[in-house]
């Protein structure tokens, strides 16, 4: 069973240096860490897209770009095919960089506006197949906005980021990817950035891709409805470590942690008829400069007693595949 | 509707143009500029002069119509140094400027980029040459080095590099934090290749449009340093001219034609170069373009 | 029953001037606020909803141009008021939470001095004290710790700054007020927390609300009526119950159908095909018939007028008319 696992990471923590302010710098000796990500395990099987759930300053975007190794990680191991990262290896970076791949979150910005639409898809092929003849690139190139949606294909190769809509960016960005077709995808917020009208269409591309090609998904995404969507299983973040993990019906269904209970009941829903109660949080999310001790939840938890500001749960198996990291479970909605 | 690059390129091109040629100031920097250069080249053709040749005229006479310009003290032609002057504050100009755009885009490209130790080093190194008083400095180094028309324009190339580097090191921190850098990155590409693929022609537009002013502060140095005394005796600049001048006190008995004809065209030459710096700053900078 | 009415809408046609022609961003837009309502005005970017609300605001960009209609603010028509009127008009009558003003804080003025600011702009006769007694004020209403007063906006996180802008809004005690995307780009919690305060505000207040957003959720936790517009004309308009649950237009079809419910089925939302008009050169007719999945041939000639299904429920679309409830 242990070898169909695309990625592995154990323990995974990343941190920041964080400055205080000028003076307070001067004077601090020691330096105040961000604990962006703070001891993280999960593992993707092959053709698994598993969503990564959370607000803002949770820490799954660090998460995404530390498995990809695009920030240095200080602490954990990772795995890739059930082999150990080795990033100083040029030979297995090369490798890695051609099986995982990243699409962004902004199309506006993950697009060089000074590349024609060819050269940026063409642009992985550089470093990963040198041998290729203009007419072989082309074609591939030619393929893969086909492939993207982007057709005639042909229309699209000689023009300008600056030219195309924001889904369409996107869809340049999918087949940049796609040229390669990598094994495995971190996809950042890929449609947050997008009209609603688009979303799905590019979400749907994402999956043809994996239904083509087996590749597997870090879905990273702070939508949770877009995560029941599209994954098989989902985490939920807060504060640099998943709370909640599970199969995607837990959403819909029999979810643990107090706070993944109260983010489905806030969910945006239309559905007047059967209002439910919802659980609205006080305050924000703490610091991740200050994450608090214990249950790094109790500041906000409607159910927190005295154990959880002592003892820091650990994420307990609950049933087959759903592990929850909460001293108590009781259901709230 | 099928393109190809060259097309796409040329057409691009092309509507660079038409903002260039509708924007007023810039077009009146180009036909001036654009006079320099045609003189600077035919000039020397079409009124033929060699400053070694034994001099034909009276001493400081007023212009005639053998000397439209009038003569120097030795008897010289003045319209002829006046044009051959051209040709030289030109090439100081674009030569002194391309060594210096080179150095300040490498030394603001390495910084901005890599950041960390290599940042420190490079700007420390900057600033000192930036505080540095540059008369001072580059009186030295044409007195140490020689005064050849290469050696001015070296000295002039090594020591205007600053204000490129701190202006292509900003851009390169706002490029550098965006997400197609990133995603290089991740596709695996190296340093270099996203230095000079990536980020160079993000910034080109803003060394371009400094180029030209940094060419014309190399021509100002150039004059200075002639006029001090400073510049290659063989080579019959603008600032040579204006230092004869000085020294032959042409000033005093109000021999106007000597000095005020290098200055004018000093005057324009330089004004050509912030002309067209201004509108080309104008049009590569959205912010800048009016609406 | 007219008289109750705070805001009142007709025929509003606003256009602007562009290089290439004249662009028609809201045509004939009407609808109705009664005292203490709140409506909600949903569409796509570029369909013209924030301009109706520049447009109620007398606020719109120098090319744009009110060229038919009137609006008519507690039974005055407003629209052909000079600068110095509508000044008094706005902020103190109506107000407005601009989308993502919470950027647009300044960054080096003190919270306190910012509000106070927006205050004194509006009553140049108030006293110091009392702009400061007001600010606290305004600080308790939207739940922010007056101790806070004197912070600087970076020393705010982005939920904070939305009910700094909130408080903003609220300074002189408004009779309505418009927000364009008061919950875009929060957090979901936080969007949940500004949702409810709103909600709170307009129980304790009693003001006649305007919500514009593309999200129709945020319409359904707040709002009594729902408008929504395609390319500058309200395309249905009605209860919000009416709306979601009787739709009638099937561009609110549509709308309705993209919305994902984790407890229905798991089926990739429907995304409308096509691309909005170009404003420039809107289509002949109904505007959505080249994008519509039930247009028919009358469509692409003639624009639909409304058909009311009781209520205040209006659509205007040709497959409709004269349909029963049940269609």
């Amino acid at each position: 069973m242990n070898n169909d696992k695309v990625i592995e990471v154990n323990k995974l923590s990343v941190y920041f240096n964080a400055r205080a302010g000028f003076f307070k710098d001067l004077i601090r000796k020691d330096k105040i860490m961000v604990r962006a990500v703070d001891g993280v395990d999960l593992s993707i099987s092959k053709g698994e897209i598993v969503s990564l759930v959370g607000e803002s300053g949770s820490g799954k975007t660090t998460m995404g770009r530390a498995i990809l190794n695009l920030v240095h990680h200080n602490t954990g191991s990772l795995k890739f095919n059930d082999e150990a990262y080795d990033i100083k290896n040029k030979k297995w970076m090369k490798t890695f960089r051609k099986k995982a791949q990243m699409i962004f979150q902004d199309p506006y910005q993950s697009l060089n506006p000074k590349f024609m639409i060819a050269d940026i898809v063409s642009e992985p092929l550089k470093f990963i197949e040198k041998k290729l003849s203009e007419e072989e690139i082309e074609s591939k190139v030619v393929e893969a906005l086909e492939f993207a949606g982007l057709k005639p294909a042909r229309d699209y190769l000689y023009r300008y980021p600056y030219e195309l809509s924001g889904g369409q960016r996107q869809r340049v960005a999918i087949a940049s990817v796609f040229i390669i077709s990598p094994q495995f995808i971190v996809a950042d917020e890929p449609v947050s950035m997008l009209d609603a009208s688009v979303r799905a269409d590019i979400v749907k591309l994402m999956l043809q891709m994996k239904e083509e090609k087996g590749t597997s998904y870090l879905f990273i995404t702070h939508d949770l409805a877009l995560a029941w969507l599209v994954s098989d299983r989902i985490a939920i973040m807060y504060l640099g470590k998943i709370v909640e993990i599970g199969p995607a019906e837990i959403i819909s269904g029999n979810c643990i942690h107090p706070y993944t209970q109260a983010l489905i009941s806030v969910l945006s829903n239309i559905d007047i008829k059967k209002k439910r109660k919802r659980i609205v949080l006080k305050g924000e999310t703490p610091s991740p400069m200050n994450i608090p001790k214990g249950c790094r939840f109790h500041t906000r938890c409607p159910i927190a007693k005295e154990k959880c500001e002592k003892e820091e749960p650990p994420l307990i198996k609950r049933q087959k595949n759903h592990f929850a990291a909460c001293h108590f479970s009781k259901r709230l909605i | 509707m099928s393109r190809n690059r060259f097309d796409v390129k040329l057409r691009n091109f092309r509507g660079f143009l038409r903002l260039f040629f509708s924007n007023t100031i810039g077009l009146i920097g180009f036909i001036m500029l654009a006079f320099f250069i045609i003189a600077a080249f035919l000039g020397p053709i079409v009124y033929p002069y060699d400053i070694t040749d034994v001099a034909k005229g009276d001493i400081l006479a007023q212009p005639s119509r053998e000397f439209p310009l009038g003569t120097d003290q030795l008897g010289r032609d003045l319209l002829g140094a006046l044009i051959s002057g051209a040709k030289i504050s030109l090439m100081v100009g674009f030569m002194g400027a391309s060594i210096s755009v080179s150095i300040g885009t490498i030394v603001g490209l390495s910084a901005g980029y890599i950041g960390g130790k290599v940042d420190s080093i490079l700007m420390r190194l900057t600033d000192g040459m930036m505080v540095l008083p540059v008369l001072p400095l580059v009186m030295v180094l044409a007195a140490l080095l020689g005064t050849s028309i290469s050696n001015i324009i070296l000295v002039i190339g090594l020591t205007g590099w600053t204000g490129t580097a701190r202006l292509v090191r900003s851009q390169t921190l706002s490029f550098k934090e965006r997400q197609f850098i990133e995603r290089a990155r991740c596709m695996g590409a190296n340093n270099t290749y996203i230095m000079i693929k990536h980020i160079l022609p993000n910034v080109f537009p803003v060394i371009f449009a400094n180029t030209i002013l940094v060419t014309s502060s190399a021509i100002l140095r150039e004059t200075t340093l002639s006029f001090l005394g400073l510049g290659d005796p063989l080579s019959v600049s603008w600032g040579q001219t204006l230092n004869g001048a000085f020294n032959n006190g042409a000033v005093s008995i109000g021999a106007w034609w000597y000095y005020a004809p290098p200055g004018v065209c000093i005057i324009l030459l330089v004004l050509s170069f912030t002309f067209l710096g201004y509108s080309f700053d104008e049009i590569l900078n959205p912010k800048l373009r009016e609406r | 029953m007219e008289d109750r009415n705070i805001l009142k809408v007709e025929d509003l046609n606003v256009f602007f001037k562009v290089n290439g022609g004249i662009v028609r961003a809201v045509e004939n837009v009407n609808f109705q606020l009664k005292d203490g309502e709140s409506i909600g005005i949903v569409g796509e970017s570029g369909c013209g909803k924030t301009t109706t609300a520049l447009a109620i605001m007398g606020m719109l960009p120098g090319n744009g141009y009110v060229d038919n209609g009137r609006i008519f603010f507690e039974g005055e028509d407003i629209i052909n008021k000079d600068e110095k009127q509508w000044q008094r008009y706005r902020w103190n009558k109506i107000s407005m939470i601009f989308q993502g003003a919470m950027n647009s804080l300044n960054p080096v003025m003190k919270i306190r001095r910012q509000i106070g600011e927006a205050i004194r702009l509006h009553n140049p006769t108030i006293t110091k004290g009392e702009i400061n007694a007001r600010v606290v004020e305004l600080f308790k209403l939207v739940g922010l710790d007056e101790k806070r007063i004197n912070y600087y906006p970076h020393e705010f996180s982005g939920g904070m700054k939305q009910r700094v802008m909130i408080a903003m809004a609220l300074a002189c005690n408004p009779k309505l007020i418009i927000g364009d995307e008061p919950t875009t780009a929060l957090d979901l919690m936080i969007q949940a927390q500004i949702i409810d305060l709103i909600n709170d505000l307009r129980r304790k207040l009693n003001m006649g609300m305007i919500i514009i957003t593309h999200d129709l959720s945020i319409i359904s936790e707040i709002c009594d009526r729902v408008a929504v517009m395609y390319a500058g004309n309200i395309v249905e308009i009605g209860s919000i119950e009416d709306i979601i649950e009787n739709y009638k237009h099937p561009y609110t079809e549509k709308l309705i159908k993209a919305f994902p419910s984790i407890y229905g089925d798991k089926r990739m939302a429907e995304s409308i095909p096509g691309a909005p008009p170009n404003p420039l050169s809107p289509p002949k007719g109904c505007r959505f018939h080249p994008r519509c999945h039930k247009s028919i041939d009358i469509c692409k000639n003639v624009l639909p007028k409304y058909t009311s299904f009781g209520n205040r429920h209006f659509a205007a679309c040709h497959v409709v008319k004269g349909d029963s409830l049940n269609e």
